[in-house]
């Protein structure tokens, strides 16, 4: 038995010793045994660790005793794909999972208060991290031996060798490990019937949100550039698995302010953040056992009995907690006026819970239709575009309406007031896409843009200016930063607004077409002129490289080379891939894929999307709003207010 | 009145129909290879003869739906890239608009009710978990 094993054995009996120790403590009110249940977390995040250290060091060292390190390395793969090769498949997956819930759990005994919410919140987390060192001790083994030493890997998938997928897994990770948390809080906020555990729960949930907008924004990039199809999302299972917990993940964002401010939405909280991690859950599922075919499932493995069973102990848990406190979450009043925020945030939840379920559906009917038909139906990009464009176009309206609508009631003179500018944006982007010829879905995306748009301008201009009044002459930088929560809410906002403009002029404005070009042919696609120049070649110990030059010109002026290609790989399975490169206008891009090629002919595929980069933009202001909105209070106090009396931070 | 009934057929004719392309149909047809992406997407040999037989059902002048039919009749059911809407397939189509529904109508209760308390606003309410923790 290798170390690695031992350790993980190790790390398994010091989770059992937590929650033994945690639940005991708990039920017989001895601050001693939760002393030791905390050590025991320590003492497993350590253990954890120290598998973790010990699986990189086996694939820098190309030790193939091990067959994890012998299926996804090999000599010549360089030393920093050895090091990402850590989460290539299922088995370093779930050690990745299990070392940042460890870091979680840490954070959290560091951060937060000791009381009997933290207590519970410890003891569930730790049975979560209990059921990975199962799997990773039993089933998902990653220090498995390989019985005799080959003399060389399998080597890592190409399309796994680039910079976006050593971001878009661990940022994901740091989503779906936090999910586990945000349900331990909620499961055991409600167990203790305590509002307080939303209060603690807001900035991991924004935490957790932040990276879960970072991992499918990498995952969108690498689809983008690598997988060499041109688009950036195709509503694969997979994809589709990322996307399921950060919509349900925004809809608790916002509801559980609606329980901070009127006591109300217990239920609903407590089931959205279930339904985040069950989503989590169904994530790694799905993408490790293979269950759905996707050009994104990376593992085929036996992980499904285990899986199901946390699939259905979950719900089962949450069930019963709500059925035992179901005095304390009894539905309540939680409006005063259908004009309030409160009244937009409920048509939000709904938008964002039915776009999750649908998607849902849609990712899981191929598993239902083969139970019941015998034929695995395959639900396709048509069936999302469908159902959840209304959507989408429902949700931009919802965004202006919920910053134009004030907390507890809106009066309507003050209503019109705000409405007004709004609403002659919205009839400008209508006239403007008229005039311009554009799509009627176009027309009408950048009308409700620009509606959503101007009541956030709006709105940060006459909050700055009330917050003034309030606050005497404070600076506008310091009452942002005073207000932290909703600027980081508004920029967030803004971030999405830029995004649903990226797609929208992918979806209705794309130009796209096939081409054989023969050398130094010339041709035309929109502002720019291609001119092939011919088939390049190279090769290193990797993998052989065929690659086309094309030049890029515009109006006559000479702008770039673009060198799109195909690649072989001696690894493996000898797999083919396409790079495809790009020229970047912001916001638009020249994209090229070289499909094939002969002597004096190459084939390519060339497309023009006017507003991709705006995805791309929008993800890092949206990211920038939930980190914003995270600023700690005792940093506003101590470096923004310190020099002020009478204002708190 | 009139004004908007002009301008919104105004924005239903700006909507230009088009000839049909390829494009049009490869996106809501799969590659029949196992590859499971749709047709746009692969490039595969099997995805470049699909095509052709696609670019010749067009040269045919054969609309977008006597093209899928003829695929399905070649290629089965698992050319389509959404089911029919018909028999337990319709289950996939309508879900969410009755998923929408029962929202909509929970959200239309819970507007009716409307004597809530207020407690405190939540940007401020988070302060003092803070306060609380700093002290």
């Amino acid at each position: 038995m290798d170390i690695g094993h031992i350790i993980l054995y190790l790390a398994l009996f010091s989770s059992l010793y937590s929650v033994w120790a945690y639940y005991s403590g708990i039920n017989s009110k001895n601050p001693k045994l939760l002393y030791y249940g905390e050590r025991a977390i320590y003492l497993t995040s350590l253990l954890v660790l120290l598998a973790s250290l010990l699986l990189w060091y086996y694939f820098l060292t190309d030790n193939f005793w091990i067959e994890y390190v012998a299926s996804y390395s090999s000599r010549n793969l360089s030393d920093f794909y050895k090091f990402t090769a850590f989460w290539a498949g299922s088995d370093g997956s779930l050690l990745l999972w299990a070392l940042l819930l460890a870091g979680y759990m840490v954070a959290y005994l560091r951060i937060e208060k000791k009381d009997l919410l933290s207590a519970y919140t410890m003891l569930v987390s730790m049975v979560v991290m209990v059921y990975f060192l199962l799997l990773l001790s039993t089933v998902s083994n990653p220090f498995q031996g390989l019985g005799f030493l080959p003399v060389d890997g399998i080597g890592l998938n190409p399309l796994l060798q680039t910079p976006e997928m050593v971001a878009h897994p661990t940022t994901l990770f740091v989503g779906y490990a936090g999910a586990a948390l945000i349900f331990a809080l909620a499961l055991s906020g409600v167990l203790i019937a305590d509002d307080k555990w939303v209060l603690r729960a807001r900035k991991w949930i924004v935490f957790t949100w932040v990276w879960l907008t970072q991992g499918i924004f990498w995952g969108a990039i690498w689809a983008y550039k690598v997988l060499g199809w041109g688009g950036y999302w195709a509503w694969d299972p997979v994809e589709n698995s990322s996307l399921l917990p950060w919509l349900t993940l925004s809809a608790l964002v916002h509801s559980i302010m609606i329980q901070e401010a009127r006591r109300g939405m217990k239920l609903w909280n407590i089931i959205l953040a279930f339904i985040t991690f069950e989503f989590v859950i169904l994530g790694t599922f799905i993408t490790r056992s293979g269950v759905i075919s996707s050009v994104h499932a990376f593992g085929q493995s036996n992980l499904t009995p285990p899986f199901m069973i946390m699939l259905f102990l979950v719900p089962v848990i949450t069930l019963w907690v709500i059925y035992e406190r179901k005095d304390y979450i009894k539905s309540q009043d939680i409006v005063e006026s259908p004009l309030s925020k409160e009244a937009t945030f409920l048509f939000n939840n709904l938008i964002l819970v039915a776009s999750a379920l649908t998607v849902f559906w849609g990712t899981i009917f191929p598993l239902i239709s083969e139970g019941i038909t015998g034929f695995k139906v395959t639900i396709g990009p048509p069936f999302y575009n469908q159902v959840i464009t209304p959507l989408a176009f429902a949700l931009i309206v919802l965004l202006g309406l919920c910053i134009a609508f004030p907390w507890r009631r809106a009066h309507g003179k003050e209503l019109i007031q705000r409405m007004r500018i709004p609403l002659l944006a919205f009839v400008i982007g209508i006239g403007a896409g008229l005039i311009l010829q554009l799509k009627i879905e176009m027309i009408l995306a950048t009308s409700v843009f620009l509606f959503a748009l101007t009541t956030h301008i709006r709105q940060y201009i006459r909050d700055t200016s009330t917050f003034k009044d309030e606050y005497g002459n404070l600076s506008s930088i310091k009452i942002i930063l005073r207000r932290r929560r909703r600027y980081g809410g508004y920029t967030a906002h803004l971030g999405l607004l830029i995004v649903f403009m990226g797609v929208a002029g992918g979806v209705y404005a794309q130009t796209y077409e096939d081409v054989i070009m023969s050398v130094n042919e010339e041709r035309t696609f929109g502002d720019y002129t291609l001119i092939y120049r011919g088939l390049g070649f190279k090769e290193d110990e990797l993998k052989i490289t065929w690659y086309a030059n094309v030049e890029v010109w515009k109006d006559g002026r000479f702008v770039t080379m673009l060198r799109p290609a195909i690649e072989k790989y001696k690894t493996g399975n000898e797999e083919e891939i396409r790079r495809v490169d790009l020229y970047t206008e912001f916001p638009k891009d020249l994209f090229i894929i070289l499909n094939g090629a002969e002597q004096n002919r190459a084939l390519f595929e060339v497309k023009i999307d006017p507003a991709v980069n705006l995805i791309w933009l929008g993800s890092w202001i949206l990211t920038f709003g939930g980190i914003f909105a995270l600023i700690p209070r005792k940093f506003v106090k101590e470096f923004v207010f310190k020099s002020e009396s009478g204002v708190e931070a | 009145m009139n004004k908007y009934i002009f301008l919104f057929l105004m924005i239903l004719s700006a909507g230009n129909a088009q000839a049909l392309t390829l494009n049009d149909v490869q996106k809501d047809v799969m590659c029949t290879c196992g590859c499971g992406m749709v047709l746009e997407s692969c490039n595969c040999g099997t995805a470049d003869r699909m095509r052709n037989e696609i670019r010749e059902m067009i040269n045919r002048g054969m609309t977008k739906e006597e093209i899928i039919k003829e695929l399905q009749a070649m290629y089965g059911k698992e050319v389509l890239v959404n089911p029919p809407k018909e028999g337990i397939f319709i289950g996939l189509w309508y879900y969410p608009v009755f998923a929408v529904g029962i929202g909509v109508a929970v959200i239309y209760v819970l507007l009716r009710r409307r004597n809530a308390e207020w407690y405190a606003d939540p940007d401020e309410v988070i302060n003092e978990e803070e306060y609380d923790l700093e002290h």
